[in-house]
């Protein structure tokens, strides 16, 4: 799986926004803001990974267990399939 | 972990005047009840484009900024007819208007959204309705306090 094209992640204060560049319309509503852990995930589902590797890079960036990792990736995936916002 | 946040406007201000700039339409969700009744917060929203500030006609919703950042999304109740050709902005539940000049403002609304309806500003519809409350101005206090009363 990946994400899908067309968006950009853009830096706005200690905050990374998701959004759709080329879109006739910005809609404010429709924004997506990431948290650091949330940007680290969508950088690396930029190209084709699975959910497996994701936890991975969470395990190995972040002081969290292999459980946690797991549920935190596998949350994220969920929130991303739920928006469309993935190619699988 | 994906945190989806309310951002404050100001925030995403450097992302909005991007938008308008590169000629986009931006739509923001309604903030706050001064635009009562014709925008409700959480349920409606505006569609703006990037506007000639010194073009504003009466009756026209406008986004401005205040000299202390703030941004606001209200009507133009009047034009002043010198110079500067600054403009009388009134939220559409207020009667106290506001002085803007026009290198304050940054868009103007084409449509809005109103119960998830698309409504353009240039409808006749709609400007017979804004024309109508702009001329029930002394009444809107008390209009706007039998409104509120109302079953929804």
């Amino acid at each position: 799986m990946r994400i899908k094209d067309g968006f950009l992640l853009r830096e706005i204060g200690d905050r990374t926004v998701v959004v759709p560049v080329g879109a006739k319309t910005l809609d404010f509503r429709c924004i997506m803001t990431l948290n650091e852990s949330g940007a680290l995930l969508w950088r690396s589902l930029q190209q084709d990974t699975d959910q497996s590797a994701l936890a991975a890079i969470l395990l190995a960036e972040y002081e969290v267990d292999e459980a946690k990792a797991a549920a935190d990736a596998a949350s994220f995936v969920a929130t991303l399939r739920e928006k469309g916002l993935l190619d699988e | 972990m994906n945190k989806q946040v309310e951002v404050a406007m100001s925030e995403l201000s450097e992302l909005l005047l991007d938008g308008l700039s590169r000629g986009q339409e931006v739509t923001l969700p309604v903030t706050g009840v001064s635009m009562l009744p014709f925008l409700r917060p959480q349920r409606d929203a505006a569609v703006l484009i990037a506007a000639d500030p010194a073009a504003l006609r009466r009756g026209d919703v406008a986004l401005f900024r205040r000299d202390n950042g703030q941004y606001v999304l209200h009507r133009v109740h009047a034009v002043e007819e010198t110079p500067a050709r600054a403009y009388v902005m009134l939220g559409d539940a207020q009667w106290i208007g506001e002085r803007v000049l026009p290198l304050q403002v940054l868009a103007v609304a084409t449509a809005f959204e109103v119960k998830g309806r698309r409504i353009s500003t240039e409808s006749p519809a709609y400007r017979r309705r804004v024309a109508l409350w702009r001329w029930l101005l002394p009444l809107r206090r008390v209009l706007l306090v039998v409104w509120r009363r109302l079953p929804k």
